[in-house]
C-alpha cells in the first residue's frame, strides 16, 4: 500500500508539475518533453495495466478540459497507452537506458499517431505535418528526459530490480 | 529484468480498459454544445482548484515585485528630498557648497533570501530582481535606514551583505542637526557613536546620518578596498547622551532606524557618488 501511495504521489507530481512548470522552462523552440507520458509509463511499469489505464484516463481528461472541442480524445489515447505499456511490462527488458528511451519514444509516437488520426477525422486538419514537425521531435526529447526520470525512479525505489 | 507481479487478473485489466474507452468515446461523440458544458462542469471539479491556487501564487509574486519597485521609487524620492533639505541647511550654517549633500546614484531593489548569524559574521544574502554590476563595499539600505554593505558578490544577481550589527563594523556618521562627525560601532546589544567631544552639543533625539567621510585607520594592506558610503543615509536617532568626567568624549547611544530581524526589500546603492565620499575599515 505504501509503495502504491508513493508511486501515485510521484506520478501525479511528475505529470502535473512536469507539464505545467518544468516543460515550459526546458522547451527548445516550442518542443517540450511530454511529462504526462513519462509519468504514465512510470506508473505502468511499476504498478501494471489497471492503475495505468485509470491514471491515463484521468490525466487525459484533465488535458482535454483545456480543449473541450476534443473532450475525451486525450483520455482515450492515454488510457490505451497506459493499458498497452502496463500489459507489456512483463515482456519488456526495461532496465536499460536504451530500452527505456525506446519505450518512451514509441509510446509518444503511438499516442500522437492515434490522437492525430482521430483529430484529423474530427476536425479536417492535416495529419502528416503535425506528426513529423511536432510528434517526432517531442518523442525524441521525451525519450531523452524520460531515461533520466526512469533512472531516478529506480534510485527512488519506485522501479525495483527483481531476480 | 525489472518486473513486479500484477495484482489484477487479465479480465480485470480488460474490463478497466473497456470502461475507460467507452467513457472516452462517449465524451467524444457528445454533441458539441453538450461537450462544452460537460467540460466546463468537469473543470470546476478537476482543474479549477489548481488554477486558483496557481493564479493566487502568481498574483502574490507580481504584487511583491510591484511593491518592491514602488518602495524603490519612494525611497529614491525620500533620499533626494533629504539631500535637498540638507543642502539648504548646509548653506544656512555656512558649511559651504563644497560639502556633499549626499545620495547620488541608483537604488537596486533586492530581496533578502537568507540570513546568517554567527559569532564573527552577521550576513544577509540578497537577490536582485535584475542583473547588477555590483562590487564589494557598496552600501545597502532599507526604507528605514542604513543596513550594511555588500561583502561578497556571488553572481550578478546575488550577494552577501555584512550588517552593521556585525562585530568590528565601523561607519563614519554625522549628527544631522549640528554636522558633528563621529564613528558608529556596534557594542554588544547597542550602537555607540564615538569620537565626539564631551563639550559638544548632542541631544537625545538627534538624527544620525552617514557622513560620507572616510574613517582611515592603520592597515597592513594598503591595497585593501575602501568602503564607499555616500553622505546622507539615515542611520538612527540618539537615545542616550552622557559625558563621564574621566573621558574626553561623550558616550552616545544610538537606536538604529533599520530593522535587522525580519526580511524586507533592501536597496543596494550603485553607482557611488564618484568616489567623493568613503570610509575604510581595517
Amino acid at each position: 500500500m505504501r509503495d502504491f501511495l508513493r508511486t501515485t504521489v510521484i506520478w501525479v507530481l511528475l505529470a502535473f508539475v512536469g507539464d505545467t512548470l518544468i516543460a515550459p522552462g526546458i522547451a527548445i523552440k516550442g518542443i517540450a518533453p511530454d511529462f504526462s507520458v513519462i509519468a504514465l509509463i512510470l506508473l505502468a511499469l511499476s504498478q501494471g495495466a489497471v492503475p495505468a489505464t485509470l491514471a491515463g484516463f484521468v490525466v487525459g481528461l484533465v488535458q482535454d478540459l483545456s480543449n473541450p472541442t476534443l473532450l475525451g480524445l486525450h483520455a482515450l489515447c492515454k488510457c490505451g497507452l497506459g493499458f498497452g505499456v502496463g500489459s507489456l511490462r512483463g515482456r519488456l527488458v526495461y532496465g536499460l537506458a536504451v530500452v527505456n528511451g525506446a519505450i518512451i519514444m514509441v509510446a509518444v509516437l503511438a499516442h500522437d499517431l492515434l490522437f492525430l488520426l482521430v483529430k484529423s477525422r474530427l476536425t479536417d486538419e492535416g495529419f502528416l505535418g503535425p506528426f513529423f514537425t511536432q510528434s517526432l521531435p517531442v518523442a525524441v526529447y521525451t525519450g531523452l528526459v524520460g531515461v533520466a526520470v526512469l533512472r531516478l525512479a529506480e534510485y527512488a525505489g519506485v522501479l525495483r530490480q527483481e531476480d | 529484468m525489472l518486473e513486479k507481479p500484477s495484482r489484477f487478473s487479465l479480465g480485470g485489466e480488460i474490463l478497466t480498459l473497456v470502461v475507460c474507452v467507452v467513457l472516452s468515446v462517449t465524451l467524444l461523440v457528445l454533441p458539441h454544445d453538450t461537450r462544452i458544458v460537460v467540460a466546463d462542469r468537469l473543470g470546476i471539479v478537476l482543474t479549477s482548484p489548481y488554477w486558483k491556487v496557481r493564479n493566487f501564487g502568481e498574483d502574490i509574486t507580481r504584487t511583491q515585485t510591484e511593491n518592491t519597485l514602488l518602495k524603490q521609487q519612494l525611497t529614491e524620492l525620500e533620499m533626494t528630498l533629504a539631500a535637498g533639505e540638507r543642502m539648504g541647511r548646509d548653506a544656512i550654517r555656512m558649511a559651504g557648497p563644497a560639502l556633499d549633500p549626499g545620495y547620488e546614484g541608483e537604488m537596486v531593489p533586492c530581496r533578502v533570501v537568507m540570513r546568517q548569524r554567527g559569532r564573527f559574521a552577521t550576513m544577509l544574502k540578497i537577490r536582485s530582481l535584475s542583473p547588477v554590476d555590483w562590487e564589494p563595499w557598496l552600501p545597502v539600505i532599507s526604507s528605514k535606514g542604513y543596513l550594511g554593505r555588500v561583502r561578497a558578490v556571488i553572481n550578478d544577481r546575488e550577494a552577501w551583505v555584512e550588517l552593521m550589527i556585525a562585530p568590528e563594523f565601523a561607519l563614519g556618521v554625522e549628527l544631522e542637526r549640528t554636522g558633528l562627525l563621529g564613528i558608529l560601532r556596534p557594542r554588544a546589544d547597542r550602537f555607540v557613536v564615538e569620537m565626539i567631544g564631551r563639550d559638544e552639543d548632542v541631544r537625545v533625539g538627534d538624527a544620525v546620518i552617514t557622513s560620507g567621510i572616510a574613517e582611515v585607520r592603520d592597515s597592513d594592506d594598503p591595497d585593501k578596498p575602501v568602503a564607499l558610503t555616500p553622505r546622507g543615509f539615515p542611520v538612527g536617532r540618539v537615545t542616550e547622551v552622557s559625558s563621564p568626567s574621566e573621558q574626553l568624549f561623550k558616550e552616545i547611544i544610538l537606536e538604529p532606524g533599520a530593522a535587522f530581524d525580519y526580511n524586507e526589500t533592501v536597496f543596494v546603492v550603485t553607482p557611488l557618488g564618484g568616489g567623493r565620499s568613503g570610509e575604510a575599515r581595517r
